[in-house]
């Protein structure tokens, strides 16, 4: 990442209805958008509303994305010619042919929502931002029709607080890096894009982009940065024996994410779960989710070994997690391992 | 009579302490008199005529007591002695001051007293010093106990020395978080003032930064001036473009308040600390907004992993190996 999303500051919107389906639905309806021909009246609390919503939303999950120059799309020249115009850039009628491509791309099944394009700026970097909001996500819209003009609104329900549900859970912020188009991009689906190409029509057949980085390369850093914390930071034994086994079950799960911020909170101990956030940054590894290397998976350990101060060292399948327990025996501590079940096969 | 004006001598010294006093009862100078009329032929003579006990209520509050009675203008000190309990007998601690009150000093003496002064015996105590004082008095005064009685009331002792150390500990380490917290408060008072220009009341922001503090550990208390100073290095950008621009229009009253750059501090850094201390004290939809408004940091600005203060020292080399 080599932008500050903390310093975003939207300038203007558009919002486009997006009807559910798509336009090759096999129902034959043909939805067609609603294409708003002026942008949004953006007063200060949608404009700081939208904001959060992003911000939080990259928080969560980003990943930085660039240029696939082999995919035919509208959506990275339409966002360059933007970014190059700068501050004044207009982003209506020149972006209505994105509505349409998102309606010939997206899934069958996918729901009615707004595509909204968004102008901005992370401090002095000008940036575009292209958002596909599902209706169902919390959020509200209406059409205004004044003579000529359409305009699609989000309506700011009174009393709304973030939750979840606030994220936005398509989005992708562009900029402008050494005359070269790359940016920033969040979606649900980011783990199915490495299983094929039904579920890339997001980053690929809309955005016309690829990540930059690569599941191999994000899950072996985020692998090291683990084994960091857990060879230094974690002190006692069975902290460690159980953040091991978390990561080994993490990787070995049929998950096709990993999302290292969950994993900390539920399986790191509250004291050294600000040591993992670090740990991650100093591997230079993602904090927000990123789809998970199968190669690399499959390579992890399977069993792990317990080594005890008396010398005495116990291997096991890596996703067992034994009782650990003292007890004493004639005056001397000892201890107690235990292993539930009965035993079934004595091998050599 | 005494009392009130021991009392006001005391209140000198912002102690909040106890005064007790007590005449010589009218028997007991009889008494005397009756047994030496020669030596107490008047209550001039008598020199034990008032006592009285000071009670505080740590063992560092005796010193400043003694000392404003000594400093009083009207207080001339015949004998100051500290008495110590000795190991290996019962008796009670306490500071004893023999003072000769002057007539100027308030007090309204009988006619034969003339332009002399009135003697008073001052004991300055602990309340568990006294207490100790009271009970073993009542247990064993000019008695002979017993050796297991005594190792009873030897027991006493020390509880109540442990009760007078852990007061005393307990107030060192109150008072270095409140040092703590005052410090803390002016910072970021100061940064918030540099950046936004407004000033706000400071005794609520006493009330936040207490319920905060513990999001921060000694150390970080100790040296916080300095971490905020780099913090707000890194993110004075964006520190500027959150709290100045159009702050009210979020609907975020913690934007519009000096604690605030404590908060982000912390959710940069320290954000589970933070995360977990922030579940027991507020709600949870103003952290999740507040971190909204922020932004991610996963990353410094410009894109660079943002060190950590006071970060340990990296593992060995074998622990990068790559086990996949």
């Amino acid at each position: 990442m080599t932008i500050d999303v903390g310093l975003l500051a939207i300038d203007g919107a558009v919002f486009h209805q997006v009807p559910a389906g798509a336009r090759s639905s096999p129902a034959g309806d043909s939805p067609e958008p609603v294409l708003s021909t002026v942008e949004s009246k953006l007063d200060g609390r949608l404009q700081f509303f939208l904001r959060d919503r992003l911000t939080r939303t990259f928080m969560h999950a980003a990943q930085p994305i660039i240029r696939d120059e082999d995919i035919q799309t509208p959506t990275p020249e339409l966002v360059r010619t933007a970014l190059e115009a700068g501050a004044e850039a207009d982003i209506v009628s020149p972006f209505h042919a994105l509505p349409a491509r998102l309606l010939d791309v997206q899934a069958h099944n996918s729901p009615r929502g707004l595509l909204a394009v968004i102008r901005g700026a992370c401090g002095t970097t000008r940036v575009v931002i292209l958002v596909k909001v599902e209706q169902e996500r919390g959020l509200s819209f209406d059409t205004f029709k004044e003579g000529s003009e359409v305009r699609v609104e989000v309506v700011i329900e009174d009393g709304l607080v973030f939750t979840d549900k606030t994220e936005i859970f398509k989005a992708a912020l562009f900029y402008m890096e050494d005359a070269a188009l790359v940016g920033l991009l969040t979606d649900d689906q980011t783990g199915s894009v490495y299983k094929g190409p039904s579920s890339l029509f997001w980053v690929r057949e809309f955005l016309g982009c690829r990540y930059s980085r690569e599941a191999d390369v994000m899950t072996r850093a985020w692998i090291r940065a683990t084994q960091r914390l857990i060879k230094s930071d974690l002190v006692a034994p069975e902290d460690k024996d159980s953040v091991l086994s978390a990561m080994l079950a993490e990787l070995a799960s049929n998950r096709t994410t990993i999302d290292p911020s969950r994993f900390i909170a539920n399986y790191v101990p509250e004291a050294a779960q600000d040591d993992a956030r670090q740990r991650l940054l100093n591997e230079g590894a993602s904090a927000t989710r990123f789809p998970k290397s199968r190669e690399v998976s499959s390579r992890a350990p399977t069993r792990k070994k317990l080594e005890f101060d008396t010398g005495y060292e116990v291997t096991m399948p890596a996703d067992l997690t034994p009782d650990l327990g003292k007890e004493t025996l004639d005056g001397e501590e000892l201890d107690v391992l235990t292993i539930r079940g009965h035993l079934r096969r004595v091998g050599a | 009579m005494i009392a009130d004006e021991l009392r006001k001598i005391v209140q000198h010294t912002k102690i909040p302490a106890k005064v007790e006093a007590r005449a010589k009862t009218t028997g007991s100078v009889i008494g005397k008199a009756h047994r030496k009329p020669e030596v107490y032929s008047s209550l001039a003579a008598f020199d034990d005529l008032a006592g009285a006990r000071v009670l505080v209520p740590f063992e560092a509050d005796v010193v400043p007591v003694a000392q404003e009675l000594r400093d009083h203008p009207y207080v001339v000190v015949i004998r100051d002695e500290i008495k110590v309990r000795k190991p290996d007998e019962l008796s009670y601690q306490a500071r004893h001051l023999d003072l000769e009150l002057a007539p100027a000093f308030g007090l309204t003496l009988p006619e034969d007293f003339g332009n002399r002064t009135i003697r008073c015996e001052v004991q300055i105590q602990t309340f568990a010093q006294s207490l100790w004082a009271s009970i073993s008095h009542l247990v064993s005064y000019k008695r002979d106990l017993p050796d297991d009685v005594r190792s009873r009331i030897n027991r006493l002792v020390v509880l109540c020395e442990m009760f007078d150390d852990e007061a005393a500990e307990s107030r060192r380490l109150a008072f270095k978080s409140l040092d703590a917290l005052g410090l803390i408060v002016e910072e970021v008072q100061r940064y918030f003032f540099g950046i936004t220009g407004t000033v706000h009341d400071p005794e609520q922001a006493f009330a936040i930064v207490a319920r905060l503090l513990p999001a921060l550990d000694e150390t970080e208390q100790a040296m916080y001036p300095s971490l905020l100073e780099t913090f707000v290095d890194d993110y004075g950008d964006r520190l500027t473009m959150l709290l100045t621009d159009r702050p009210e229009a979020r609907e975020l009253p913690w934007l519009l308040r000096p604690e605030v750059i404590l908060i982000l501090e912390r959710l940069t850094r320290k954000r589970s600390r933070l995360a977990h201390l922030w579940a027991r004290e507020f709600p949870q939809a103003d952290l999740d907004a507040i971190e909204a408004a922020w932004g991610p940091i996963h990353s410094g600005p410009g894109g660079e992993a943002v060190p950590d203060a006071g970060r340990k020292a990296e593992g060995s080399a074998d622990e990068t190996a790559d086990p996949a």
